[in-house]
């Protein structure tokens, strides 16, 4: 960024905010300078707090005007570089903007800025009986606006919903300043459904500044059951078999061997360490209800092939159960150097053919792997375990996740289910999508944004960067861009 | 010879390159054709359910399938469509069930269209094919282009295709009436059945009487009839009476008077007016007054008061879902409208128009 444009910036901002809603010193940024994918790393012009609205819209503006990339920021747990700062930009961050405006009870909504963060929300709201169902495994820490940006899911989405189910109204501010309120707290608004389109869209199209969640109420009681299996395919089957039966789980998740194994070291969850894969099931309702599907899902488990299937005695134990999963991704943090988080989607058909290649392409790679996995709504998640200092093992990895990505296209799935494409995938949305449909987004983003100044570079790939990426790639088995010269 | 798909391709191409209007028709259940100057773009023949794996709760099928057909292959495996679609029984395609975003009495409890798709095949303003979302149930790969395509009309795009996440069938389902006269207690009775039982499937209020859907284990049930107020079990299926107040067709619509629907937080205090009738759907979200139109000053000042939005039935009793845009918002949909279809060829008659 030219120094001349920065200080511009900066007249135009301390015009409008105090001093002390800014970061410019190397030190201060250090923390902002990557996002929970640490492998990207970029320092930013300058961080942005800002305590109100109105700020947020003083800033937007300025950066118009000034032409200065703006990079919104929530808790920077984005696992896909989404929330990377941008050379010559600014990141705008929701820290401030951290108050739960309004609680409905009547309704059943809550209204919060864009900063409060995920489990906070479900935390206020726990005297009433009620909660926010999305539940990310970092709701400790990712914010709703983050949320969001990102449609987030969590453990509980196959029964309760993702994000863009469980929120009616969001205001944000676009990149003249305007500020917009996309839906409503009725069931439905007038117009397209633009609530819809700014679900996912990693920060692109405007900063959200507040948001209407809708809260559910407590479900009395929940249990888990563990089942292990001597088999990753007829793991897979089980959660087919269930579903098939017309029992929709709380949350039904999935782990291999490897995982089960550092989790144990980890949490002690009592996990069987000689299975080779471990479901968790979860079933909540009222008491008289659960018991009988309790039933159907132990017999169901174990006509599939579960070896052992047990229900978690008291909340302790179902705690615990899920604590091993809760924790899996630092667990395999402590067994290896480094660990490279993949995210896709896949029709749960496709398990055991999916698991089984990513279990060659790990020998081919020499690259160890850890599944854990939203099993049921196909998403998958593998931990590749490499070492970071190891010269050309950080490039090996990203090829290996490269493909694994591209398998969970080749079935019908998708390159991700939920944590974006941020910076970390934009090469791969040239293999997911014609180049007609990433124009398609392209156009789509100028109507909220005919600057590109919002998050540019991020999801969605220009023309050029696809076809360098093509050289190598081949889409849809046509070589795509045959129109563009090669290099 | 070419596909149905490619000739629709060809249609819309032709349109484009001569700047000249179509309009999108399938089953006609709904929005009968205008009489136009507009040439039709007839997605009827684009029928056929193409992929269905009940284990995976998701289906992929042409636009131009009628919805009677879909609830049948879905009925045969205990599976159903979580939004109720009105108007399979007047030949209502799926295409047409999505693009208009219609939803029944399932509404506040299961969602809507927009929250059952998971993924879209289009033709856009440019004659271009395109495919978004997918068919599994998390995809964050890109904008969610798919669902805006819900209750949009059909004027950003001709559905091709769309995949839907389905729901199992419940194991049982209750009818039950609650005899209430007063509509504050109504509104109160609903909304605390929403909190307190999960097997809640639909509440209505009309006649003085709240009629609720239980859905679920017959366990689950039993369980939340124990907080409901004194009720009458009623020993038949109450659906076709949802079904008609969704189609419009039950007695309350009936004649010449104005009818409004007012779209409110489920809770919103009642809109007062004098003998007026009013019917309650969606646990209190969505009302509808029976009112002569010299009223519409007075309860849109009430409706807006409260939250909500209020908005005078068509002619066809029913509402466009476009229709009465905010101001501010005009402007990004016209722009959003620009982005998919530049030269306004699709059903340029239903267009989104400011309140
Ligand atoms: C250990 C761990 C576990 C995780 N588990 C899950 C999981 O189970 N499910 C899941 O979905 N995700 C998960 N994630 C990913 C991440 O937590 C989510 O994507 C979360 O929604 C990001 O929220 P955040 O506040 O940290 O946003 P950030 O990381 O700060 O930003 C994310 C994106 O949103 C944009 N953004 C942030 N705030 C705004 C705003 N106010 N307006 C506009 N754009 C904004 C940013 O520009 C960026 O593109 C996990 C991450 C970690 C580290």
């Amino acid at each position: 960024m030219h120094a001349t444009s920065l200080s511009a910036l900066k007249q135009k901002l301390s015009a409008a905010l105090p001093p002390d809603c800014f970061i410019d010193d190397a030190v201060r940024m250090a923390p902002y300078e990557c996002d929970g994918l640490s492998a990207y790393k970029q320092m930013p012009q300058l961080v942005v707090l800002p305590e109100n609205v109105e700020q947020v819209q003083a800033v937007m503006r300025a950066c118009q005007e000034t032409r200065t990339p703006v990079v919104p920021r929530g808790a920077g747990t984005c696992l896909s570089g989404g929330a990377t700062p941008h050379p010559d930009g600014i990141v705008l961050s929701v820290a401030k903007l951290n108050q739960i405006l309004h609680i409905d009870e009547k309704n059943r909504t809550a209204t919060v800025l864009p900063g409060v963060r995920n489990l906070a929300i479900s935390q206020a709201v726990a005297p009433l009986g009620l909660y926010y169902a999305p539940d990310p495994s970092s709701q400790i820490a990712c914010t709703i606006g983050g949320n969001v940006a990102e449609n987030a899911g969590g453990v509980h989405c196959l029964k309760y919903g993702l994000t863009v189910h469980n929120v009616l109204q969001v205001k944000m501010v676009l990149l003249s300043g305007e500020v917009v309120t996309l839906g409503s707290e009725s069931l439905d608004s007038p117009g397209y459904d633009l609530l819809a389109l700014v679900m996912g869209s990693e920060g692109m199209l405007g900063m959200i500044v507040e948001v209407t969640v809708r809260l559910l109420p407590t479900p009395p009681v929940a249990r888990v059951l563990m089942a292990s299996f001597d088999d990753l395919g007829k793991a897979g089957e089980a959660v087919s078999a269930v579903i098939a039966a017309g029992i929709i789980p709380a949350g039904f998740e999935m782990m291999d061997k490897p995982a089960i194994r550092a989790v144990e070291d980890f949490v002690h969850a009592g996990y069987p360490t000689e299975a080779e894969a471990i479901l968790l099931c979860e079933l909540d309702g009222v008491e008289q209800d659960i018991e009988p599907q309790l039933e159907t899902v132990t017999t169901l488990l174990k006509k599939s092939g579960a070896v052992e299937v047990g229900l978690a005695e008291d909340e302790a134990q179902r705690a615990l159960f899920w604590s091993g999963r809760k924790n899996a991704f630092p667990a395999v943090g402590r067994i290896s150097p480094d660990y490279y988080c993949m995210d896709g989607t896949i029709p749960r058909k496709a398990l055991a053919h999916v698991l089984q290649t990513i279990a060659a392409l790990s020998k081919k790679h020499g690259l160890a792997v850890a599944n854990v996995f939203h099993a049921g709504d196909g998403n998958l998640h593998p931990l590749i375990l490499y070492d970071a200092n190891k010269p050309g093992e950080l490039e090996r990895t990203e090829e290996f996740g490269g493909e694994i990505l591209d398998l969970c296209i080749a079935v019908g799935g998708t390159i991700t289910g939920e944590h974006g494409v941020g910076l970390e995938k934009v090469d791969r949305m040239c293999v997911q999508f014609s180049d007609e449909e990433l124009a398609q987004f392209r156009l789509i983003r100028e109507a909220f944004d005919p600057d590109g100044l919002l998050n540019p570079d991020k999801a969605i790939p220009t023309l050029n960067r696809c076809a360098e990426f093509g050289a190598m790639h081949v889409h849809h088995g046509k070589m795509s861009h045959p129109d563009l010269e090669r290099f | 010879m070419a596909s149905i798909e490619q000739q629709l391709q060809q249609q819309v191409l032709q349109a484009y390159h001569d700047k000249t209007a179509l309009e999108i028709c399938a089953g006609g259940s709904k929005f009968k054709p205008s009489n136009g100057q507009a040439q039709r773009l007839d997605v009827l023949p684009h029928s056929g359910i193409i992929e269905y794996e009940p284990s995976e709760l998701v289906m992929v099928v042409r636009a131009g399938t009628p919805l009677a057909e879909v609830q049948s292959a879905l009925a045969a495996q205990n599976q159903m469509l979580g939004f109720d679609p009105p108007f399979a029984s007047d030949g209502a395609t799926i295409g047409g069930a999505i693009a208009t975003g219609f939803a029944g009495a399932g509404r506040p409890y299961y969602g809507g269209a927009r929250d059952f798709i998971l993924g879209a095949k289009i033709i856009n303003g440019r004659g271009e094919v395109l495919q978004f979302g997918g068919k599994v149930m998390k995809n964050v790969a890109g904008f969610d282009v798919f669902r805006p395509m819900a209750g949009a009309l059909g004027t950003l795009g001709v559905l091709l295709e769309v995949s839907i996440r389905l729901l199992p069938v419940p194991p049982q389902q209750k009818w039950i009436s609650v005899i209430c006269e007063d509509q504050a207690q109504a509104i109160e009775w609903m909304n605390k059945a929403h909190f307190k039982c999960t097997t809640l499937s639909a509440a209505q209020w009309q006649d003085a009487a709240i009629m609720m859907r239980l859905s679920g284990t017959p366990q689950a049930i039993e369980y939340d009839l124990k907080y409901l107020p004194a009720y009458a079990e009623l020993g038949v299926s109450s659906d076709a009476a949802l079904l008609a107040v969704a189609e419009r067709r039950a007695d309350f619509f009936a004649g010449s008077d104005c009818i409004f629907r007012c779209v409110l937080p489920p809770a919103a205090d009642p809109i007062v007016l004098d003998d007026v009738q009013q019917l309650m759907d969606w646990g209190g979200a969505q009302r509808f007054i029976k009112a002569s139109a010299s009223e519409q000053r007075r309860i849109e000042e009430q409706v807006t008061a409260l939250g909500g939005r209020a908005m005078p039935l068509l002619p066809n009793r029913l509402h466009s879902p476009l229709a009465g845009t905010a101001q501010e918002l005009f402007s990004i949909q016209k722009k959003l409208k620009a982005a998919l279809d530049p030269y306004s060829i699709f059903n340029a008659h239903l267009m989104p128009q400011v309140s």
